[in-house]
């Protein structure tokens, strides 16, 4: 029965996995952390270095396992949990200077002639207004399309859009006057 | 700079090259790593300092005699790092009485009259029939799972890279390659395994390995011997030749070579694996009569070459579970 259950949490729609994760069940956590975790990771990624940003998803989803009681509106969850995401990048970054673009060139698992490319992409992304940032890593990093993006983070498709748009338009600008881009195009 | 089209940025549909470079060139930057279960136990294990001076103040009461301890009600040895288990109804955990919980490393379960389901980490679960006893032996994300069978019967599932989720048992070590299937054991020590989708690693105290696909079963016998994996219609004759074999008789070999049809390459290809070196020549033989090694080789070749074994053993193996062609090959001079 509790295989059947398992498996039939996959496909539900998510304020019943969240009502099960809130009543206790481990394998609805387990699908929350499927469902979200790229997002969280872009959404911490936008703020912190590579290398830190995989540990504070943890954090995310262990932050949020503890305080789902508190949680009124399942449907509410995405906006909740980047909320959490984004506080616990911020309190990670107390104290410490601004991700520089040479900090995490060798950490960054890409082929070592892709590396610098890849810094500074990144470098550029996080220069973008924040909500332009997280739509584009979550695009270009994570990997989700618009329409995921928008059941990901609790945005409207309409705003995920607009930010894609806009987002990618300062991108082209940013790449294109640091050189980065055509450079390499092709 | 190419003409941008918003489609493909929106739901990739449509054609924009650079958007696709980008994220060709950023895409190894996105997350990978499973849910780290050992940590959300961590964080849950830390209770507040209220509820940990109530309960210091009550275990203080039971001390002096005041109340008495509701068995069933805590668990408390059943929290902390471990794997996370749930039951209809009560098991046993430690003694304590549970329908969900953590064992803990070391812990011990007990289901009694109930089934249970353990949760292997992010990588699958283990469901434990009625009259079932387990203990966790070792729990480490992305390193290794392991729990001992004593007695009972376990279906395990698991979806994770090789040997990451093993089971030890009074008879044999079962190393899980990926896949799904039902282990029973009995109160001797000795059970069967039966898979059902992947391989297993069958590891015996003699270190002698055997590989039990999909669709086949194998016993576990005591002092350690895993027996051959027979295929789940082996015939009456192979049946009873590999329990001569198990139970040592003389010429048990030979007749396992004669019983041995095509489907049955996978239980000689086993029993290449476990023979001495003086015996192998013979199996290797009946082997290349039903499934020649890869491009026709002879049996000289494969015998001093461990590769070209290897590589024939999974050739016979990928027939088994049907990802080759399992028709003949007329090689120009028998192996």
């Amino acid at each position: 029965m509790q295989l059947a259950y398992s498996r039939a949490v996959q496909g539900d729609a998510l304020p019943v996995v969240v009502l099960a994760a809130q009543r206790g069940d481990r394998r609805a956590f387990a699908e929350l952390y499927r469902r979200f975790s790229r997002a969280v990771h872009g959404v911490v990624l936008a703020k912190v270095r590579y290398a830190d940003a995989a540990d504070l998803v943890q954090d995310t989803f262990a932050l949020a396992l503890e305080r789902l009681g508190q949680l009124g509106e399942p449907a509410a969850f995405p906006g909740w949990l980047l909320s959490i995401a984004r506080h616990r990048a911020i309190d990670h970054l107390r104290g410490k200077r601004p991700v520089a673009m040479g900090d995490e060139l060798p950490e960054l698992p890409v082929a070592a002639s892709r590396a610098s490319e890849a810094a500074q992409v990144l470098t550029a992304l996080r220069t973008l207004p924040e909500a332009y940032q997280e739509t584009l890593i979550l695009r270009l990093v994570e990997g989700l399309s618009g329409p995921e993006i928008a059941e990901q983070t609790g945005l409207s498709p309409g705003s995920v859009r607009v930010n894609l748009h806009r987002g990618m338009k300062l991108l082209r600008e940013q790449l294109g006057e640091n050189g980065a881009s055509d450079d390499q195009a092709g | 700079m190419t003409k941008p089209d918003d489609d493909y940025l929106w739901d990739k549909t449509g054609d924009d090259p650079e958007v696709a470079r980008l994220e060709a060139l950023l895409s190894p930057l996105a997350h990978q790593a499973p849910l780290d279960e050992l940590r959300l136990k961590r964080r849950r294990s830390k209770l507040p300092f209220v509820i940990a001076g109530a309960i210091a103040a009550a275990i203080a009461l039971v001390i002096m005699g005041k109340v008495v301890w509701p068995r069933d009600s805590v668990g408390t040895s059943c929290i902390g790092p471990g794997m996370v288990f749930s039951s209809a109804g009560a098991v046993s955990c430690n003694g304590d009485a549970l329908a969900t919980g953590v064992l803990p490393i070391h812990g011990k379960l007990e289901t009694g009259s109930r089934e249970a389901e353990l949760t292997i980490a992010d990588i699958g679960t283990a469901t434990l029939s009625a009259n079932t006893i387990v203990r966790l032996d070792q729990t480490q994300i992305g390193k290794r799972h392991q729990l001992y069978l004593q007695e009972g019967k376990m279906h395990a599932k698991v979806i994770a890279p090789p040997k990451i989720f093993a089971v030890a048992t009074p008879s044999a070590d079962v190393i899980d390659l990926g896949c799904e299937y039902t282990m029973e054991i009995d109160r001797s020590g000795a059970g069967t395994i039966s898979v059902q989708t992947g391989r297993v690693e069958l590891e015996t105290a003699n270190g002698a390995v055997v590989l039990a696909p999909a669709g086949t079963h194998a016993r576990l016998l005591p002092g350690r011997r895993a027996s051959l994996p027979l295929i789940d219609r082996a015939s009456p004759g192979i049946t009873a030749a590999v329990a001569e074999l198990e139970d040592g008789k003389p010429d048990a070999i030979g007749h396992v070579l004669a019983a041995a049809t095509k489907a049955d390459a996978i239980t000689i290809a086993n029993l290449a694996r476990i023979v001495t070196v003086a015996q192998r020549r013979t199996v290797l033989e009946t082997l290349g009569s039903l499934v020649p090694a890869p491009g026709c080789a002879s049996v000289s070749e494969a015998l001093a070459s461990p590769d070209l074994l290897e590589i024939w053993y999974d050739h016979v193996y990928l027939i088994h579970v049907g990802a080759f062609d399992a028709t003949p090959v007329n090689c120009a001079t028998p192996p």
